[in-house]
């Protein structure tokens, strides 16, 4: 046996086919060794300064799409810029929906409610440095309130609103989004910066994910309590309460329910259920059947049964039996008319020969749904079939708000004073009710909101009767106050927080 | 070599036109449009009308197109319509939180994978590399919502090691700070990715060890080890490098879900939101970033590839 001859030994072999692994093994190991040395080195050159300044973060779900307080709707812009960077004529009590003074020293309205005369402070600047001017006024409401109205100045800080009907409304919403007040001067980005007359100035954006306020030192009122306020968005409820439990909150609005008791246990937050003008709406597609016929309509609104979701909520909710809430004027309980009564229910059905029926409720993604799948089952009492269909907000509003191609919707309606939505039939619900809308323009046209509110009332009641919708329940969110926050506001703060008075005691 | 690096090319802009194509038809089937979600619950029919032609919603939709890949070839991503900003800033502020998080993630995968995968192959037969093998499977199979939700569990609700959510407000000014927000979410992918890996490298190992170079060279009195060491694990190497192109997409996938668990500032969760808003332009242009990248990436791995492992021309020739 002869050996075959291999030219070369072992040990030649090896070294001539040296890998080039270890090579780039060595490589990607030096490259991180270096990155990781410039990172330490950096974090022990530069330690971030200790904070003595007041500083509160804020948790909230939904972000705002931009900042244009003119053009984009939605209630995430009203809780960070009205009352803290944009302010009106008018604004409400913080927490609450009552009116007050802000840019107006005072205000009179005529008796035949169409003439408002307001007296401007002379004293307030916009965050620009310009002094606020009746101009800023008449510029801002003209394009806000359009033809509705004329706005002028006859003298110097003094600016008059004249109404072609009288609207017993009007001051809520000069108080509202409407009413706040621009530079009529400045050309800023509205999407992206903000120049209000406000306590605080807007400092940074990071769009989807925060929004820092900070003290606005020229402030013509009184000084704002805090530094800085930090609004941060995470739309993971479960994130949301770590964010709080980690220490990075000092409080968070509207808590998921089912996580409430992770943060009671803790013992570090006070936890506040605050009153809103939210209505989650079961709305009926009253223009079409089954929905048109009211035998319908009354058997589903009876078919449900309120307490049982507020009980789900876990006292984060309130029966409602119209459409007006508690804060808003024209509220009355009215949760005794068609109350729960399932027996009826299956009788109207049977009557209006709507046995068996299987019918779909059209809801954006980011709600829970905890409420519909109680509503699902009692349904599924009365013999009704109902199908969830969970969509992005964006088909919502194409399917439902605006091509009304639904059979049952749900959705959160945040605005307060959205009774008119009854008292018009192009509305998604589709409910055409002659009386109602004649109730509801008389309200109107009422003088004072005293004289306004038993008319809305009595309108509410004629709606209700009617059951266009079932108003589910009034969402009474749990916020979570860290211990040394104090002031913070405990109402309506699903569209409103207005930080005056919130200090940090540390 | 010259040949091969130009139809690669060739490939690589074809796949991108088509990509751009596929994404921009897919994005205009969804429901809604961005005028609808500004104008909001309150807004008359004929008021949502006057926003959509504000923003240029009603321009054909080739045109919209032409006019968004025009800009593309001059390196303008165009402006979020919401925002009104450029889209490229916004995307580069977004990605120093996805591409940090991706390598990391990568680091993770590998620093588990590559040992673990080649000392199993070379011991395959102990109980110990029968139960890791086990064990990736399972693994592998873990949906990255759970892993995150097990992850903040363990190491920030009972060891308090780390930020269960959150990224510094001032980013990477603060760096330990920020590697420290973005390690669970890392831990999550990586953990899986790594699994991942495991697999794939232990078979490579177990094809190397049988490899007839490397059975010659253990004829020439080299120890199995060393013979794999020195001749085998080149090209287990090179078929990871090629493996890492087909995972970047899984990782950037994982990162969107771990961006929404951890409330990250990253790419994924601007996708969500933008998506939700529909600001399609931006979202079309985001989009396109990443598949660019996934696309490029497979590029530069195939022609490096090529360079370095000569056999391959050899068998096309």
């Amino acid at each position: 046996m002869t050996q075959p001859h291999l030219g070369n030994s072992g040990s030649e072999y090896r070294k001539k086919n040296r890998s080039k692994l270890p090579l780039i093994i060595g490589a990607v190991a030096a490259v991180a060794v270096v990155t990781g040395g410039i990172f330490l080195a950096q974090s022990l050159s530069k330690k971030p300064a200790e904070d003595a300044a007041s500083e509160l973060t804020i948790g909230i779900l939904l972000p705002p799409t931009n900042l244009d307080i003119r053009n984009t709707s939605g209630v995430a812009l009203d809780q960070v810029l009205a009352d803290n960077v944009y302010q009106g004529l008018i604004g409400f009590v913080p927490g609450t929906l009552e009116l007050r003074e802000v840019l107006a020293k005072s205000y009179t309205v005529s008796d035949d409610g169409k003439r408002y005369e307001f007296t401007l402070r002379d004293d307030v600047t916009f965050h620009s440095g310009a002094s606020l001017t009746a101009e800023d006024v008449i510029t801002s409401l003209s394009e806000t309130l359009g033809d509705t109205v004329t706005v002028s100045s006859p003298s110097e800080g003094l600016v008059v609103i004249e109404l072609a009907e009288p609207n017993a409304f009007f001051p809520f919403q000069l108080a509202g989004r409407e009413g706040l007040i621009l530079e009529a001067a400045a050309t800023n980005d509205l999407k992206n910066t903000a120049n209000g007359t406000g306590p605080y100035t807007l400092a940074s954006w990071k769009e989807g994910d925060s929004i820092t306020l900070v003290k606005n030192e020229q402030y013509w009122g009184t000084e704002a309590s805090l530094d800085r306020a930090v609004y941060r968005y995470i739309s993971d409820g479960k994130a949301a309460v770590n964010a709080s439990l980690d220490g990075d909150l000092d409080a968070q609005i509207a808590v998921l329910p089912s996580l409430v008791p992770e943060l009671e246990q803790s013992g570090e937050f006070t936890l506040v259920n605050a009153e809103s003008s939210d209505v989650f709406t079961l709305g009926y597609n009253n223009a079409k059947a089954p929905f048109d016929d009211e035998r319908v309509r009354t058997a589903f609104s009876q078919a449900i049964d309120s307490s049982a979701l507020v009980e789900a909520l876990q006292g984060d909710a309130k029966p409602l039996g119209g459409p007006i809430t508690s804060l808003e004027p024209g509220y009355e309980d009215l949760t005794s008319i068609n109350a729960y009564d399932p027996d009826n229910a299956r009788a109207l059905l049977e009557e209006a020969g709507a046995s068996d029926l299987s019918v779909t409720v059209t809801v954006p993604n980011f709600y829970d749904t905890v409420a519909l799948d109680i509503v699902k089952s009692q349904l599924a009492e009365v013999g009704v079939t109902l199908n969830i269909k969970q969509v992005e907000f964006g088909t919502w509003l194409e399917d439902v708000y605006t091509n009304h191609d639904f059979d049952l919707s749900f959705v959160d309606h945040a605005e307060p004073f959205d009774f008119g939505n009854y008292a018009d039939s192009g509305y998604y619900f589709g409910f055409d009710n002659a009386e109602a809308q004649q109730l509801y323009a008389e309200a109107l046209k009422a003088p004072s909101t005293d004289e306004m509110s038993p008319l809305l009332a009595k309108a509410a009641r004629v709606v209700a009767e009617e059951a266009p919708a079932k108003w589910l329940y009034n969402y009474t969110p749990t916020n979570a106050v860290a211990e040394h926050v104090r002031g913070f506001p405990e109402s309506n703060t699903n569209s409103r927080i207005n930080l005056e008075g919130v200090t940090i005691e540390k | 070599m010259i040949r091969f690096i130009l139809t690669r090319t060739l490939t690589l802009i074809l796949g991108l036109v088509l990509a751009s194509a596929v994404i921009f038809i897919t994005l205009r089937l969804l429901p809604g449009d961005v005028a609808q979600v500004i104008g909001g619950t309150q807004a008359s029919p004929e008021r949502i009308a006057e926003i959509r032609e504000q923003l240029g919603l009603n321009v054909p939709l080739l045109t919209q197109y032409v006019q968004w890949i025009g800009g593309i070839v001059t390196g303008d991503l165009g402006t979020s319509i919401l925002t009104g900003s450029p889209i490229e800033a916004e995307i580069v502020e977004k990605a120093a939180v996805t591409v940090p998080l991706t390598i990391y993630s990568l680091i993770i995968g590998l620093t588990i994978a590559l040992p673990l995968g080649v000392i199993t192959a070379v011991k395959h037969r102990s109980a110990a590399s029968r139960f890791l093998s086990t064990a990736s499977i399972a693994a592998a199979a873990v949906p990255v919502v759970w892993a995150g939700m097990l992850a903040i569990m363990v190491f920030s609700a009972w060891l308090g090691w780390f930020p269960s959510q959150g990224f510094p407000r001032e980013g990477w000014e603060s760096p330990l700070a920020a590697i420290r927000s973005l390690t669970l979410p890392a831990l999550t992918i990586g953990l899986i990715e790594g699994a991942i890996l495991f697999r794939f490298v232990k078979s490579a190992t177990l094809t190397a060890l049988d490899a007839p170079h490397v059975l010659t060279a253990m004829s020439h009195g080299l120890t199995r080890s060393r013979a794999l060491v020195s001749h085998g694990l080149p090209s287990v190497g090179l078929s990871i490098i090629s493996m890492l192109g087909l995972q970047v997409a899984s990782l950037l996938v994982g990162a969107v879900v771990v961006e929404q668990l951890f409330t990250l500032p990253g790419l994924g969760r601007m996708l969500v939101s933008d998506v939700g808003n529909r600001d399609l332009l931006k979202v079309q242009s985001t989009l396109f970033v990443l598949t660019a990248v996934i696309l490029i990436l497979g590029a530069v791995i195939d022609i490096v590839h090529r360079l370095i492992d000569p056999r391959l021309a050899e068998a096309q020739r």
